[in-house]
């Protein structure tokens, strides 16, 4: 990377970083805050009447989906609304007039939100720390995993705010689709568990795996095959980022 | 002979609709030159300069900056242009400064000469005491102030600007015209699109008229303005006059019983015509020109004379 794209990535992403440190209240602590109560309501008062799960204790099982969850959301979200926001005050064409590639701009935006949900996911790891005593079993893979899902929801939100026409197409997808299938994906429950044809169907959902690849960094216990699960994650994040790319290169939405 | 600033090649912009931006305009701006462009809403000035600031897709043409193919070589074009857009389009919840700032990250300076330059033309727009402050809180003309310090803050060759006296008072319209002969005078090119035809007239060494997404005029200001066949003046009189007195070669009508609008040809003295009417008993205790003469220019070629005269 040149030194000028250098210096302009440096200023996109402290321009990102400002924004949602500056709304922190808005930006980092609902997530913390839900997760701080799906831990004592579910895990420490319902958790008591569940055995253990795959050799951990309700809580436990919980908070790495919990975490995941923060991150996925934070980072889609992120992207989404800040992208929206620069069309809707035109801001955007703040970048679009500099001397800057698409991959430059697509890095700055994507930058941002994978560092909001990486915060915001550290911040909820460590409320869950005393509330579990959560071992980090594969740092690596913990981290490796959270890098991969943060960038792939971070590339869907950009084309979500791509195509966003108003405030409530930034928050259909993640509230219709990306909660549903985080919620239904063995965050509360292992999938192993469910009668047919639910267990089949939740097979189908990815962010099962990204749950359970997480949970296998951080708690060791896996239901799925963690290595081909990295492996397929980091394609469809290659692709997803493509789209992203592609879109944003050839002003979708934004260049008339 | 020096490159020129902007080279424009049969350039095409359709929108979605059928509407027409641009049809086949073909435009140079030389090094160092002062250019307006002038034309009716919706004559396609705006998608001129969005084409040319890649805010706006290409249909077909070529543009050239300095010598850079903007399609092909868009890095070392762009980073040659200061845009100052119509609409306001910064984050109006950013500090001034921060915009500015980013703005220069955006083109590549350091951190260290990025502050330099910002400091530089906040002070040069005077916009140094609201450095700080949140730009939603600025009134108009300082919002127009804080796009044109964002706009130099790479150091451009090329300064564009879409009408950006537009709503602003006549004292700051005035020092926005002195900053913008200074930074011509500077060697910055410039190209700015106006409605008021007396900035036009004032500031620009050339001029294209553009209607219907065609140039439709161009040349040297003066030799332009050369090109008018004749000067309408107002003439305010002493005593009612009830018809309007026939004066050879000038058209008179009559506005009022004591206001009359004369069409003099180019070159003819006025004193024949004061003659005359003092021999009609028609006496005249004032006169003025109807409208500056790039206005009259203005409407007789994208109207033809007669809207003028209607006017």
């Amino acid at each position: 990377m040149s030194a000028a794209y250098w210096f302009a990535y440096r200023g996109m992403v402290v321009k990102q970083l400002r924004r949602f440190l500056r709304t922190w209240v808005q930006t980092l602590l609902p997530s913390v805050v839900t997760a701080g109560l799906f831990l004592v309501v579910l895990g420490e008062l319902v958790g008591r009447e569940v055995r253990a799960l795959d050799g951990v204790s309700y809580t436990e099982f919980l908070a790495p989906g919990l975490i995941m969850l923060a991150v996925v959301t934070n980072a889609y979200n992120n992207v989404t609304l800040s992208f929206f926001g620069a069309k809707l005050q035109r801001h955007i064409e703040e970048l679009l007039v500099a001397p800057l590639p698409a991959w430059l701009i697509v890095a700055g935006f994507v930058t941002g939100g994978v560092l909001r949900g990486l915060l915001v996911g550290l911040l909820v790891a460590a409320l869950a720390l005393p509330l579990t005593g959560l071992e980090l079993r594969h740092p690596g893979a913990t981290a490796g995993m959270a890098l991969l899902a943060a960038l792939l929801f971070a590339f869907a939100g950009l084309i979500n705010g791509v195509f966003a026409r108003s405030f409530d197409h930034t928050s259909v997808i993640a509230t219709f689709v990306l909660t549903p299938l985080i919620y239904l994906g063995g965050l509360f429950y292992p999938v192993g568990r469910l009668a047919e044809p639910w267990q089949t169907l939740s097979l189908a959902n990815p962010m099962h795996y990204i749950i359970e690849g997480f949970r296998h960094g951080l708690l060791g216990t896996s239901a799925i095959a963690w290595p081909a699960t990295f492996a397929v994650l980091a394609v469809v994040t290659a692709g997803t980022g493509a789209a992203a790319w592609a879109l944003v290169a050839r002003g979708v939405r934004v260049k008339p | 002979m020096s490159t020129p600033a902007i080279t424009m090649e049969q350039l095409a912009k359709r929108y979605a609709g059928g509407c027409v931006g641009l049809d086949g305009v073909d435009l140079e701006v030389a090094a160092g030159g002062f250019f307006g462009l002038l034309g009716p809403n919706g004559a396609g000035k705006t998608t001129l300069i969005g084409l040319l600031s890649s805010l706006v897709r290409l249909d077909r043409g070529r543009i050239r900056v300095f010598g850079h193919d903007l399609a092909r070589d868009p890095v070392a074009a762009k980073a040659l242009i200061g845009l100052v857009p119509q609409e306001v389009n910064f984050n109006s919840f950013e500090p001034v400064g921060e915009i500015v700032a980013g703005q220069a990250a955006y083109y590549g300076l350091s951190p260290r000469r990025a502050r330099r330059r910002t400091r530089a033309v906040l002070e040069l727009l005077g916009l140094t005491d609201r450095a700080r402050q949140t730009a939603w809180g600025l009134s108009g003309g300082f919002k127009r102030r804080l796009m044109i310090a964002r706009a130099l803050v790479h150091e451009p060759r090329l300064l564009v600007l879409d009408e950006p006296t537009a709503g602003v008072d006549v004292e700051a319209r005035h020092g926005l015209w002195a900053l913008l002969r200074r930074l011509n005078g500077e060697g910055i090119t410039v190209l700015l699109t106006t409605h008021y035809l007396e900035e036009a007239e004032q500031l620009c060494d050339h001029l294209a008229f553009i209607d219907g997404g065609r140039v439709i005029a161009r040349g040297a200001t003066g030799e332009l303005l050369r090109g008018l066949d004749h000067d309408t003046l107002v003439l305010d009189l002493a005593a009612d006059c009830h018809s309007a007195p026939a004066l050879g070669d000038v058209a008179a009508r009559r506005v009022d019983t004591r206001t009359l609008e004369v069409d003099v040809p180019r070159g003819q003295p006025l004193n024949a015509l004061f003659t005359e009417l003092s021999r009609q008993g028609v006496q005249v205790t004032s006169l003025r020109n109807k409208s500056n003469r790039l206005e009259q220019l203005f409407f007789q070629r994208v109207y033809g004379d007669e809207r003028e005269v209607r006017a």
